[in-house]
Order: structure tokens, then sequence, then C-alpha cells
């Protein structure tokens, strides 16, 4: 998702976002757009985000989603004609940066790297927010705010994702994003609307998120896991393979010069010229280094489920002791 | 007038609405009615008709969900293009005619979620609200719990209220009798002893996966270090 319009002057030095504060009405918008969306496909429910930067904060204002299916729309035009009518209907119609659904946060793919990337390239201040419809149905709101690291930016750029590369760019799994904190802000407008519609909203449907049943939940996410784990042990796999290989050779070379050293030795002993020095290199081609871009990223995943189990764990917990109270109470 | 006889009622689920130069919030709006063309006669444009839902109290014909709408950049002034919740629903009469019609609000999970987080910004100072970690959040809605059955308890005088009627004091009121025994038949029936072991069971379970899950992590950190180290000597 390129944005070849709209190349802000990146300014000097790095772009510092503390905060990023996002709108009632955008909120409601892309928890909308993700529900309609979503429903038990894979697919995840993207669009772009509409806002200002003011000093450390970056608000966003509005959203509009960008079109699933619709191959035969380009992506940049749709954006374009969407943002024109935004401004004539007054509407805040600068991007700064895109959003996306997930299911139960399996969303670090390299996609959402790339994408970032671009984004972050061509818009300085760019974040993604990952909104997360399920977590939310059962009655958590769970929308966070990412952007990609300054040194996760060199790395992608040079699209060099070789250990040396990573050791020298200090890059790691837990440092690829960075997540920033979000509020949210309503206009008085809106408060009003929201003290009228607390009256009219059925009292007790927000209540699910106290349901004691965590076994369904904590099954997919413990089966997402798994499979996680299962990709990263192939690509420790694939690792282990490597070194075995370069050792493998390292040895053979080693192997190669002592023969050919000890030729020489017998040769100069016989009194004949020494063999030509062949490159070494042509006969014992270097094997490639491995990237590690894809273990990196599968750790991350992971990563984030330990932690969203462990929160959901902690919940749960906290609901279990309040239930044993009840029940002691009731005694 | 006649032709409106039928009454509509309109059933809002939040969504969007945005006026004329300020986006208010979201109010969206769907129209369903199988009967009436929707769309022609509003002043916001409609997309998606749905199923006609069963009508609500007094009404005959279908219900009204609506679900989208956004606003059309025109000259009027702004409160002719303010969309109200208390809205009115164009007739069959060629001309347009408003009437007004009893609004329900209906929304769906994630959004009520949404709203509710959302609400806490009428209470700050700068009308900012923090989503709040889930344990925080168990803990504000068990205090909420607590206060309301403190004054279902206390206040109403529930306790009292069983007694009074029993021995005569107070006449009985067949509504809140059901009500009372509805809310007491749903604490599950189970001795103390099965319910502690079910606790337990699923305590046990809870921790098993906090362990694991620290265990995966850590794992998966060490992993890391070592491929770096290794593969960089």
């Amino acid at each position: 998702m390129s944005s070849g319009r709209g190349k802000r002057e990146a300014e000097n030095g790095r772009c510092n976002i503390n905060v990023v504060q996002l709108e009632g009405l955008a909120l409601m918008k892309i928890i909308k757009h993700c529900h309609e969306e979503g429903a038990g496909n894979t697919e995840v429910a993207q669009g772009v985000l509409l806002g200002l930067v003011v000093d450390e904060r970056l608000e966003i204002t509005n959203c509009f989603p960008f079109p699933r299916h619709a191959d035969d729309v380009d992506e940049e035009d749709y954006q374009l004609e969407m943002m024109r009518h935004l401004r004539k209907v007054n509407v805040d119609h600068l991007s700064v940066g895109w959003y996306q659904s997930t299911q139960l946060g399996n969303f670090i793919t390299t996609q959402l790297l790339e994408s970032q990337f671009s984004y972050q390239t061509s818009i300085e201040e760019s974040v993604v927010l990952i909104y997360d419809p399920i977590k939310t149905a059962r009655g958590f709101l769970s929308i966070k705010a990412y952007r990609l690291t300054p040194e996760a930016i060199n790395i992608v750029q040079e699209r060099d994702y070789t250990p040396e590369a990573l050791k020298k760019g200090r890059l790691g799994f837990e440092t690829l994003f960075q997540e920033i904190r979000l509020v949210i802000k309503n206009s008085h407008l809106v408060n009003t609307l929201l003290t009228e519609l607390y009256e009219f909203m059925p009292g007790s449907e927000g209540k699910q998120f106290l349901d004691l049943g965590t076994m369904s939940t904590l099954d997919r996410q413990l089966r997402c896991l798994m499979e996680n784990v299962d990709d990263l042990s192939q690509e420790a796999n694939k690792f282990n393979n490597f070194q075995r290989q370069n050792a493998k050779q390292l040895q053979d070379k080693h192997k190669f010069m002592q023969k050919r050293a000890a030729e020489n030795a017998q040769r100069q002993a016989r009194g004949e010229p020494p063999l030509p020095e062949e490159d070494i290199n042509k006969q014992f081609k270097p094997i490639a280094p491995l990237p590690r871009l894809d273990a990196m990223i599968t750790s991350g995943q992971i990563y984030n489920y330990c932690k969203q189990v462990s929160q959901f764990c902690s919940q749960s917990l906290g609901k279990l002791y309040v239930a044993k109270a009840l029940q002691q109470e009731k005694k | 007038m006649a032709n409106v006889e039928k009454g509509f009622s309109v059933t809002l689920s939040i969504k969007e609405c945005i006026c004329d130069d300020y986006s208010v919030f979201a109010l969206s709006l769907s129209l369903v009615s199988a009967t009436t063309k929707p769309g022609d006669l509003w002043e916001c444009s409609i997309f998606r008709q749905d199923k006609t839902k069963t009508s609500t109290v007094g009404v005959e014909k279908g219900t009204i969900e609506i679900t989208n709408c956004f606003c059309v950049p025109h000259n009027e002034s702004k409160e002719e293009g303010y969309v109200s919740a208390s809205m009115g629903v164009p007739g069959r009469t060629p001309g347009t005619m408003f009437a007004p019609i009893p609004v329900e609000v209906i929304s769906y999970a994630p959004e009520v979620v949404g709203t509710n987080a959302t609400q806490k910004s009428k209470y700050s100072r700068q009308r900012i609200v923090e989503p709040s970690t889930d344990l925080h959040q168990i803990s504000e809605a068990t205090q909420n719990m607590e206060a309301t059955l403190d004054a279902l308890i206390c206040k109403c005088g529930c306790a009292t209220y069983v007694d009074d009627v029993l021995s005569g004091k107070v006449p009985a009121d067949n509504y809140i009798g059901r009500e009372l025994t509805r809310m007491v038949n749903q604490v599950p029936k189970m001795s103390a002893h099965e319910f502690e072991e079910m606790l337990n069971t699923n305590m046990k379970d809870l921790l098993m996966v906090i362990y694991l899950s620290q265990l995966t992590k850590v794992n998966v950190g060490l992993n890391e270090k070592l491929t770096m180290l290794v593969a960089t000597q």
C-alpha cells in the first residue's frame, strides 16, 4: 500500500510521537467495519486513518475502510477519490496511517512489516492501529497503535536480514515494533450525545466479559500459539542445518588446504615448482547466510501470543476469585 | 395522515451519524422495510436492505434498521442537516412529511464495548479516556456489581420485603415476586464441595497456562540470543 501522493517533507531527525489520540467516531467506524467485514473470515479488514499531528500527539479524527473484494478498483485511486470527497465535506483528509483487524493477535506478519514500512517512509508519522474484534466481542476493548522502530526501518530499507546485519542494527524481535499509548478523546458535542445514548442503550449487554467460561478462547489462543511454535522450530531446524553445512564446509576447506600445503612441501623437496594457488573460494562456494526475517517475525508473534494469554489468564483468575468470594459469602 | 396509519418503529444501531459541518458520533442507519421504497426521500443516502424484523410494540409493519449514513455536502442550514435520534420517516405521500417515530437503539456486542469505553470520556476534564487493562476492567465491574447489589438489598429493603409479604404486612406483588425467584434460580445449584472442586480445577488450568506461556516467552528470547551469538561468530 504505497501512497505516492502526499510525500511530506521528512523532518530532520526522528519524529516523536508519544501518544495517539483517537476520536470516538473513528473508533466506532473501525469497530463497525471490522465487525461487518470479518465475521469468521481469515482475511483482515483494512482502512486508512485520517488526522493531524499536533506537537507529540497524533490525532486521528476519521477513517475510511478499503474495499475488500474489489480487485478492479485501484487502491490508490480509491484513496484519492475518497479523500477528495471528504475534503469537500470539511473532514480531515490528511492520511496519518492505517488500521487492520486481527484475530486474537496474529498480526505480526511480513506483509504488516512491509506495509508499515512503506507508509512510514512516505509519511513520517504514520501508525498502524490493530483492532481485535474477537477480544472486543468478549468484552475487552482491544485496540493498539504500533510504529516501526528506527532500527527496524534501517534494516528493512537494506532488505538485508542476515544475522550480521541484524546484530549491527541491534534488531531483535522485541524491537521490531514499538507500541504507542492510545487515548480516546471526544468533543463536547459527542459527550452530550453519549449521555443521551446512555439512556437508550440496553444495560445488560455490556457485561459479557464477566462470563466465567474461559475454555473456548483459551483453546483457540493456545492452538495458534502451538502453530507458531511449530513454525519457529522449523526455522530453528533450518538454522541448524545451515550451521552444520557451514561447519562441514569449513572442515573440507581445512583438509584441502592441508593437502595442498603437504603437496607443496613435497614438491619443494623434489625441487619442482609449487602448484598454483587456486582460488579456494571458487571451489568451496561459501554458503549464503540464512536470512533471519521469518524467524524473527515468528518469534515476535509468539511473544505477542504469550502476552495475550497471560493477560487473559490473569483476568480469568480474577473472575474466579470473585466467584469464590461470593460463594463463601453465601456459606 | 391516512397514509401513515401503519406506524413504523425505527431501531437505530449505533454506527454513524455525521452532521453537516462536524461529525457528531456514530449512529448508523440502514433502511429495512419491505413496504416503502427506502432511501428516496431521505436526505442522507441509505444503502443496504436487510431482512425485515418482526414488529415491535403496537406496530403492524416491519421495523427499520438503520446502519449507515454519511453526510452530503449541501448548502442548507445546520438545523436541517442534523439527523437527530427522534427523526421521522416519510410516509408514502409524494411530498415529504415527517412524523415522529418511536425510536429504539440496539447495537451489537463490540459496539457496546466500544461505546462503554468511550463513555468515560464524559467524566474526564480533558475529555480523554485511556483504554484500561483487562484486570482493571474486571475490578471496576465487580465494584459496580457490588454497588448494585447493595442498592438492591439494603436500600430497597429486598430482604425485608419477603418477610413482610409472608407476615402479611405488605400486599404481594406478583411481578416482583417472579423477578426475585428468577434471580435466585439463576444461581446454579451446586454443593459447596462441587463448587470448590470446579473452582480449583479451573484455577489450576489457568496457572498452568500462565506458566507455559512464560516458559515459551523465555525460550523464544533465549533462542534468538543464541542464534545471534552463534551465527555471528
